[in-house]
C-alpha cells in the first residue's frame, strides 16, 4: 500500500519547478503537486493548507532564493503546528556546494536529506516509499 | 605621479635634517673644543714662559746688585746669564712680530727657559690671536717690559765699566741702585698686566666654551629628538598601513570565497536545469512537449551564457586599470541596441535620445559596462502592460561633471529593493532571475571612473537610473 503524498516544491526557478513536477508525475505518479517562488509564498502556502487525516506532505525546498531562502523558511517552519510537522517531510533540493550550506541542511533536524539537482528519482522514490520500491 | 615623487623626498630628506644638524653639532663641538683646549693650553705655556721671565729679571737684579756692592765678577757673569732669559724672550716676540725664521723664534723661546713641547702652541697663539684684545694686551706689556729690561741690561753695563775701571763712586753706586730699584717696580707692574691679561683672557674663552657646548648640546638633543619622534611617526603609520592592508585582504578574501561559492551555484544551476531537461525529455513523447523542453534548455544556456559574461566584465573591472580614450557614447548605446535586437519585445521599445554630450574622454571599457547592463536592464524589465513602451537616454554636463539618465517605463523596482539592488548577487523576486551580478558590475565600473550612480524608481511605473562622472579624470591630470 503506498502512502499518499502530496508535494510542495519551493523554488525560484521556473524550469527546475517544471523538472521536478514532471519527473514526480512520470516516474513516481504523484500529482498532487503546488509550487512556490520562494520560501515566503511557502509559508504562506503552508498557513493556507489544512492537512487532512490521510495524506502525508513532502516539501522541496531550494536553499538560494529571494526574499525568503531555505534556512529562512526552515527558521519560520518550526513556529506551524506539531500536528503539520509529524505530516511533512522536507527535502532540500539545490545545486550549491558551499559547504555551510551542507552543513547547515545536515545540522537541521527537520530535514530529511540534502539531494542534489535535479532531483534523484530514483533514491527520492526509495526514500519515501521505503517498502514498495520502483 | 611626479608630485607625489617630489614629495616622497622631501619627506625622506625630513627624516636626514636632523641627522645632518647632529652631525654637523657634533663635529663643531669637536672642533671648537679642540681649539679652546689649545689656546687655553698656549695661554698656561705663556703664563708659564712669563714666570720664568720674571724669574730671570729678578736673580739678575739680584746679582747685578750683589756686584755693585761686592764687585765680584762671578756675580757680573750670574747677571748676564739670568738676563739672557728675558731677552730670548725679546728675541722671540721681536721674531714674530717680523714674520722672521721660526728656528730663530724658537731659540729665543728656548733661552727663555720655555718647555720644548710649548713652543708650537707659543707661536701658534700669537700667530692666530696676535690682534685679540687680550693677547694684544699681553704683548704690549711683554714689549714695554722688554724696553725696561733694555735699560736693565744698559745700567748694568755702564756700571760694570765703571767698575772694572774702579771709578764708581759711592753716590753713582747709590744712584745706580735707585734706578735699578725703580726699574723692578716697573717690571713687576708689566709683568702682573702681562699675566692678568692672560688670565683674563682664558676666564672669558673658558665662559665662552661653556656656553657653546651647552648650545651645542641642546641642538643635539633636540635633533635626536625630532629625529626620534619622525621615525616613531614613521613606524606608527606603516603599522597602520598594515593593519589597514591586512584588514582589506580579510575582508576581500571573504568576498572572494563568497564569491566562488555563489558564482559556482550560478554556473552549476542551468547545468542542473539542463540535466532535469533531458531526464524529462527522454519520459516524453508529444513532439510539442518536447519543443517547449528544448526552448527551455534554450533559455537555461542564454542565462549561463549571460553569467559568464558578468563573470568576465567582473574580472576585468577588477583586474584592468582604467585607461582614457576618445569614446562616444552614442556609438556605445547603438552597439548595445542591435545586440539587444533578438530579445523578444526589444523592436516594440522606442528607444529615445536625447545627446549633448557624446565624445568623452574615458574608459572604453567602464562606460560600455555601465550602458551595457543598465540598457539591458531597461529592456529586460519593461512592462508589457503598457501600450507605448520607452527607454529614454540623455547626457548633459553639470558643472564638472557630465551625467547620463536611463529613464523607463518599465514595471519598477519595489522600493524596499532599492538600497540592495547594487551589491553583489542580490535578485529579485521575479520570473527573469538575472545573476545579481549586472548592476553590482556598473556600481563599480562608475566608482573606477570616480562616478556615482543614484537610482529613482515606483513599481509599476518605471526606474531612472543617473549616472555622474567627472569630465575631467584622475588619469589626465
Amino acid at each position: 500500500m503506498r502512502a499518499n503524498y502530496k508535494v510542495l516544491i519551493i523554488d525560484d526557478n521556473l524550469i527546475d519547478q517544471i523538472v521536478t513536477k514532471q519527473l514526480l508525475r512520470k516516474k513516481l505518479g504523484i500529482t498532487e503537486i503546488s509550487t512556490a517562488n520562494n520560501g515566503k509564498e511557502g509559508i504562506q502556502w503552508l498557513t493556507n493548507y489544512n492537512i487532512s487525516a490521510e495524506e502525508s506532505l513532502i516539501i522541496l525546498l531550494d536553499i538560494k532564493m529571494p526574499e525568503m531562502d531555505g534556512f529562512e523558511f526552515l527558521l519560520e517552519y518550526e513556529m506551524f503546528s506539531e500536528e503539520l510537522k509529524k505530516k511533512t517531510q522536507i527535502f532540500m533540493l539545490s545545486s550549491t556546494l558551499d559547504p555551510n550550506d551542507i552543513k547547515r541542511a545536515k545540522n537541521s533536524t527537520c530535514v530529511k536529506t540534502l539531494l542534489s539537482k535535479p532531483l534523484p528519482i530514483k533514491k527520492f522514490g526509495e526514500m519515501i516509499y521505503p517498502d514498495a520500491p520502483l | 605621479m611626479t608630485e607625489n615623487k617630489i614629495l616622497e623626498n622631501f619627506k625622506r630628506s625630513n627624516i636626514f635634517i636632523p641627522l645632518i644638524i647632529v652631525v654637523i653639532s657634533c663635529s663643531s663641538l669637536i672642533i671648537i673644543n679642540y681649539l679652546t683646549i689649545k689656546i687655553l693650553s698656549a695661554s698656561r705655556a705663556y703664563v708659564n714662559g712669563e714666570s720664568h721671565y720674571s724669574k730671570g729679571q729678578k736673580d739678575a737684579t739680584r746679582h747685578l746688585i750683589t756686584y755693585l756692592f761686592t764687585n765680584d765678577t762671578s756675580q757680573w757673569k750670574l747677571f748676564n746669564h739670568e738676563l739672557s732669559v728675558p731677552k730670548g724672550d725679546k728675541t722671540a716676540r721681536i721674531g714674530l712680530v717680523n714674520n722672521t725664521d721660526i728656528e730663530i723664534v724658537k731659540d729665543g723661546f728656548r733661552a727663555g727657559r720655555n718647555d720644548e713641547r710649548d713652543l708650537d702652541d707659543l707661536i701658534w697663539l700669537f700667530k692666530h690671536f696676535y690682534s685679540v684684545s687680550f693677547l694684544a694686551k699681553a704683548i704690549n706689556e711683554w714689549e714695554k717690559g722688554d724696553q725696561l729690561i733694555d735699560q736693565l741690561a744698559l745700567i748694568g753695563n755702564q756700571a760694570h765699566k765703571k767698575i772694572s775701571t774702579n771709578t764708581l763712586s759711592t753716590d753713582e753706586k747709590e744712584k745706580i741702585f735707585q734706578q735699578i730699584n725703580s726699574l723692578t717696580q716697573n717690571l713687576t707692574i708689566n709683568q702682573r698686566n702681562f699675566s692678568d691679561s692672560l688670565g683674563e683672557g682664558t676666564r672669558l674663552i673658558k665662559s665662552y666654551l661653556l656656553y657653546t657646548n651647552i648650545f651645542f648640546t641642546f641642538i643635539i638633543i633636540g635633533s635626536v629628538s625630532i629625529y626620534y619622534s619622525l621615525m616613531i611617526k614613521k613606524l606608527r603609520s606603516s603599522k597602520q598601513e598594515t593593519e589597514d592592508k591586512n584588514r582589506n585582504l580579510i575582508i576581500v578574501n571573504k568576498e572572494l570565497d563568497k564569491f566562488v561559492y555563489s558564482a559556482s551555484h550560478d554556473l552549476r544551476s542551468p547545468i542542473s536545469s539542463l540535466k532535469g531537461l533531458i531526464e524529462i525529455v527522454k519520459l516524453e513523447d508529444d513532439l510539442d512537449e518536447i519543443r517547449d523542453y528544448l526552448d527551455l534548455m534554450h533559455q537555461s544556456l542564454d542565462k549561463q551564457d549571460q553569467f559568464i559574461r558578468d563573470i568576465i566584465d567582473y574580472s576585468r573591472n577588477k583586474r584592468k586599470k582604467v585607461t582614457t580614450a576618445s569614446v562616444s557614447i552614442n556609438e556605445i548605446i547603438d552597439e548595445i541596441i542591435s545586440q539587444h535586437f533578438y530579445i523578444k519585445g526589444t523592436s516594440e521599445i522606442t528607444i529615445k535620445k536625447n545627446l549633448s554630450v557624446d565624445e568623452v574622454q574615458s574608459d572604453g571599457l567602464r562606460l560600455k559596462i555601465i550602458l551595457n547592463n543598465l540598457l539591458s536592464n531597461a529592456i529586460k524589465y519593461s512592462d508589457e502592460k503598457k501600450e507605448t513602451r520607452y527607454i529614454s537616454i540623455k547626457t548633459y554636463t553639470k558643472g564638472e561633471f557630465y551625467q547620463i539618465e536611463i529613464e523607463d517605463n518599465g514595471i519598477g523596482i519595489n522600493k524596499e529593493y532599492l538600497v540592495k539592488i547594487f551589491e553583489m548577487f542580490f535578485v529579485t523576486n521575479n520570473s527573469k532571475r538575472g545573476s545579481g551580478l549586472g548592476l553590482y558590475l556598473v556600481k563599480e565600473a562608475v566608482e573606477n571612473l570616480n562616478g556615482n550612480i543614484t537610482v529613482d524608481s515606483k513599481m509599476n511605473i518605471g526606474s531612472k537610473f543617473i549616472v555622474t562622472i567627472p569630465i575631467k579624470h584622475e588619469g589626465q591630470l
